[in-house]
């Protein structure tokens, strides 16, 4: 067993679909009025097209996605941040290849690469302490980005360069937590949601707890999943199960992976090194509460807002971020969150790509925003205005490209062809894989 | 957040596939240590979940074998299901 292709199977996947319709079908779902179910997770909502569940679920089930996508909701201000610290003189700024692509206000990290800072990608903030290691006279810097699954790992590299005494290291703290933008968008009294698909990864270090809120206060359910096919698809059978029994739990489908309490080697790395920001900006979201960490003081020698007096804390820059803003839903039921402009956007790309509207159709609100930042989906004014245009390169976002790419073939040949285990595929970053 | 540079692997080997084309294949250079309680000669060949070069959680065989008991059982049933439904038809003709 390899807990992977196993959860792949046609068989289940077909059965699960079926129970799925007939969920919706008791619950009065339809392709007016469908059941909204958030996948909190960019991972989630990478699987849901890779694999074509959003064509193949109910009609009356429509995904939302959610601001799980670490490196479309990074402020480009971080990114500018991030070159103005690569540019100094002596260091190595080291990141995960998820964030070179995204466009700061002027340039991108890839760009400033080109224009000569000495930027290099890494698979884990340990090669980053082993350049420090290599060369103790540079000064190198790791872009600390992602949710709570990334956040042990610099935590860890932290309390490394603490024990090694590695002065020349230090972590460019942006890291973000899931629950809280989930407890603004609920707050929101125009979010029409009606349950999530809880990350899998992320709860594998927090744990399912933090996550009671979500059906204690505003009685939705939430169901933790895992990534293969027929997790996510499970997990949509169990959100629909409680909204038919009138419950509102949190529960747990990706218990192979996610203990209830998370992990707590990781909790008490994070809880050692990181301490909440009052606040935190987020693309397209603005501030939210406690919804950033930042190295506490005893760490301050490992910081890098603190080492080069640049950052979030220490230099806000007003200049505001492109923010979303209320649109009519298709069907004028009701309002929700979007950009116009990003909403026609689509239906043009999709047409272009050779895939239907489907993407475009319905809620695609606020939260599909996070799934655009920096591609072509908005339009060419838009972008030029909030600085992402740039035709010559390909448009950052995984999902955009792959639509992109659409082949032509039906839903069903993609699923079920996907379904297939696909073993040694190219890897991540390009492939549509995030780090963070 | 699914990632890159996380796949199952097991303590003893490292493999290439986590199905999604993002298994990082072999886990970076560097220090392998092992944190947390229990002794690793115990963890040998136990399979674990790596994201980023760390080793982040233990997979739980019985939990993932409670899972697919599950699916297979669903699946099974969908399928009489659907003979059912097909000898039905038959029947009308």
């Amino acid at each position: 067993m390899k807990f992977a292709s196993e959860f792949r199977d046609p068989k289940a996947a077909r059965a699960l679909l079926a129970a799925i319709a007939r969920r919706a079908e008791q619950i009065g779902a339809s392709r007016e009025k469908p059941v909204h179910i958030m996948e909190i997770c960019g991972g989630h909502t990478h699987s849901i097209f890779r694999y074509g569940l959003d064509k193949l679920v109910h009609e009356g089930v429509e995904f939302i996605h959610g601001p799980g996508c670490p490196v479309c909701v990074l402020p480009r201000a971080r990114i500018d941040e991030s070159i103005q610290i690569a540019r100094r003189p002596g260091v190595i700024f080291t990141t995960f290849g998820d964030a070179m692509r995204v466009p700061g206000r002027s340039q991108s990290l890839l760009q400033a690469r080109a224009a000569g800072a000495d930027i290099r990608m890494v698979y884990s903030p340990l090669d980053a302490l082993a350049l420090a290691r290599k060369y103790p006279e540079r000064d190198v810097v790791f872009f600390g980005l992602g949710f709570e699954t990334t956040t042990p790992s610099t935590a860890l590299a932290i309390q490394q360069a603490a024990r090694e005494g590695l002065g020349n290291f230090s972590v460019f703290c942006n890291h973000i937590t899931v629950p809280e933008p989930i407890h603004a968008l609920l707050k929101d009294p125009h979010m029409v949601l009606d349950g999530f698909i809880g990350p899998g990864h992320v709860s594998m270090v927090i744990g399912v707890h933090p996550y009671d809120f979500i059906a204690r206060d505003f009685q939705k359910p939430l169901v933790v999943a895992g990534f293969e096919p027929t997790d996510l698809l499970q997990s949509v059978l169990i959100v629909l199960d409680q909204i038919a029994e009138g419950r509102a739990e949190v529960e747990n489908q990706y218990a192979r992976v996610v203990p209830e309490e998370g992990n707590p080697v990781s909790l008490a790395a994070i809880a050692d090194v990181y301490e909440r920001r009052p606040s935190f900006e987020w693309r397209g979201l603005g501030e939210i509460d406690a919804s950033g960490l930042r190295i506490r003081p005893k760490y301050a020698a490992f910081d890098a807002e603190e080492k080069f007096g640049i950052g979030y804390a220490v230099a806000r820059n007003p200049a505001p971020e492109p923010r979303a803003v209320p649109v009519a839903r298709h069907d004028g039921a009701g309002q929700t969150y979007g950009l116009p402009a990003f909403r026609q956007g689509l239906h043009a790309r999709d047409a272009a790509g050779g895939a239907d509207g489907q993407f475009g159709r319905g809620l695609c609100g606020l939260l599909a925003i996070w799934r655009c930042a920096g591609c072509s989906g908005i339009g060419r004014a838009e972008h030029e205005r909030n600085g992402f245009w740039n035709p010559a390169r390909q448009p950052c976002d995984p999902v955009a490209w792959r639509w992109r790419q659409g082949d032509g073939r039906s839903d069903r040949d993609r699923l079920f062809s996907r379904l297939r285990p696909r073993i040694g595929r190219g890897s991540g970053a390009a492939d549509g894989g995030c780090a963070v | 957040m699914s990632g890159n540079s996380r796949s199952h692997h097991r303590h003893d080997r490292s493999r290439a596939d986590d199905g999604h084309g993002r298994g990082l294949g072999r886990a970076p250079r560097g220090q392998y240590r092992l944190r947390g309680r229990g002794a690793a000669r115990g963890l040998i060949g136990r399979w674990v979940l790596i994201h980023v070069g760390f080793a982040m959680s233990l997979i739980d065989e019985d939990e993932a074998a409670r899972t697919l008991a599950a699916l297979h059982e669903l699946g099974e049933a969908q399928e009489a299901l659907e003979q059912m439904a097909e000898a039905d038809r038959e029947m009308a003709r």
